[in-house]
């Protein structure tokens, strides 16, 4: 839902979204130290590789992003993550796109680092019950934080694209849903599992 | 895809190439040129005979939002009465304009099919980085690729187990908690492996910065300089013609 290809946004949107994911992943990166490079990398692959799954939603079916639990595990280098995810699934699969690479990382990832940021002391001060709520409602705002700006960059690239900006943003509803069960439900677990030492890192 | 040999080891060409064909089919706003380009983007991928189930699984993804856009720009964009569809009225321009980003799209993908299909992508990082790609970002690369396997055979393991245990998925709440609890463990798991990583790396003397790559090849340079000239003209052509 996330993945803009090349040929719909303006250069101005190009642009700022490039700019935006290259300082933050540059302050990300040099601000890491050499040892949270892998662990940011096998942990980020979980999410790669979760991301194929299929939820049967009615008819169809979508593919989770959790781009909240991402943002909780890995903050700000979750953009890196990303991008560098978004580069593997263009050169391995060819979906996305060349031009939009800098607006989709920061599309999906930055929703979740600010969710991060803003809950990750809560979250592992909770039981694993009340983690889980506000790890699953954490995950439902950084989804529709994704899916506006989705609509934004849309709607800010040609004035015809509102309308179908606004049914975008309406169409991830039952995502947001979706996300907050599948997320919450993965902080519990983790929670459970190793109280409180997950979410911190990389501090 | 690991049976790719000789130039196809060197990805440089073909992410040059990629970031030039996108520039170019990203400026185009004339319908007729897009779609030339899509011609063009069709014929160089059925001229390297590819598999024609994957061309075709590869076409046929759509993403969400993009079929919103598509089935909505004809009846919002303002303009000349094309037909009518109830209350709604389609015009000639909206109509041209979601042509546009179709082709657009397709060509595109048309491109990405030809340069990458048989790639070796276990080069991506080498190249990435002998194009001047910062060093931790190549490694970030390299390592989401390697440990994306070990991600997936995980998943996939744990799914048939659940299968095996009578699992169905369906949109309740019972798939979405298990789907949770299947990526907490994936995670938890994931956790100890870069544990394990992180200290074998030590053990090697910290960071690994990847290998260079010898400067690239003369027929290289040409495919890359024909794709640059092929990306000016169609740009010009949308401008000028």
């Amino acid at each position: 839902m996330a993945h803009i290809q090349d040929g719909i946004l303006s250069a101005p949107v190009l642009v700022g979204g490039a700019a935006l994911t290259i300082a933050i992943s540059a302050v990300a990166l040099r601000r890491a130290r050499e040892a949270d490079i892998p662990r940011a990398a096998v942990l980020a692959s979980v999410f790669f590789a979760g991301s194929m799954i299929a939820i049967p939603l009615g008819p169809t079916s979508v593919h989770p992003m959790f781009s909240g639990l991402t943002g909780l595990i890995l903050g700000a280098l979750a953009v890196p993550a990303v991008l560098a995810a978004l580069v593997l699934q263009l050169v391995l699969f060819g979906f996305g796109g060349v031009t939009t690479l800098g607006v989709n990382a920061v599309n999906i990832a930055l929703p979740g680092v600010l969710v991060g940021l803003a809950l990750r002391r809560a979250v592992a001060a909770s039981p694993p019950g009340r983690a889980a709520l506000i790890g699953g409602a954490g995950a439902a705002v950084a989804t529709l934080g994704t899916a506006g700006m989705v609509a934004a960059v849309l709607a800010l690239s040609a004035s015809d694209f509102v309308p179908a900006a606004r049914v975008v943003l309406l169409a991830n509803l039952p995502l947001a849903a979706i996300e907050a069960l599948v997320c919450g439900a993965a902080v519990g677990y983790l929670q459970r599992a190793r109280a409180g030492r997950w979410t911190s890192w990389p501090a | 895809m690991t049976g790719a040999q000789g130039s196809d080891r060197d990805l440089r060409p073909h992410l040059i190439a990629a970031v030039l064909a996108a520039l170019a089919i990203a400026a185009l706003h004339r319908l007729p040129v897009a779609l030339a380009a899509l011609t063009l983007a069709a014929g160089f991928a059925l001229a390297a005979r590819p598999d024609p189930r994957r061309l075709l699984h590869r076409l046929a993804h759509v993403e969400g939002f993009l079929l919103i856009l598509l089935v909505f720009l004809p009846f919002t964009t303002p303009g000349e009465a094309l037909f009518r569809l109830g209350p709604l009225t389609a015009t000639t321009e909206g109509a041209t304009r979601a042509l546009l980003i179709l082709c657009k799209v397709n060509a595109m993908a048309l491109t990405l099919f030809t340069l990458f299909d048989r790639a070796a992508v276990e080069w991506l990082g080498r190249s990435l980085a002998a194009l001047g790609v910062p060093a931790r970002f190549v490694r970030l690369t390299e390592l989401l690729l390697r440990h994306s396997h070990t991600a997936r055979d995980g998943l996939a393991r744990q799914s048939q187990a659940m299968r095996a245990r009578a699992f169905r998925p369906a949109t309740n709440l019972h798939t979405m908690i298990s789907t949770g609890h299947l990526i907490g463990g994936t995670l938890l798991r994931a956790f100890d492996r870069a544990e394990r990583v992180e200290e074998a790396m030590r053990l090697r003397g910290g960071s690994l910065a990847a290998a260079p790559m010898p400067p690239m090849t003369r027929p290289a340079w040409v495919r890359i300089t024909s794709v640059a000239v092929l990306a000016a003209g169609f740009v010009l052509a949308d401008r000028v013609a």
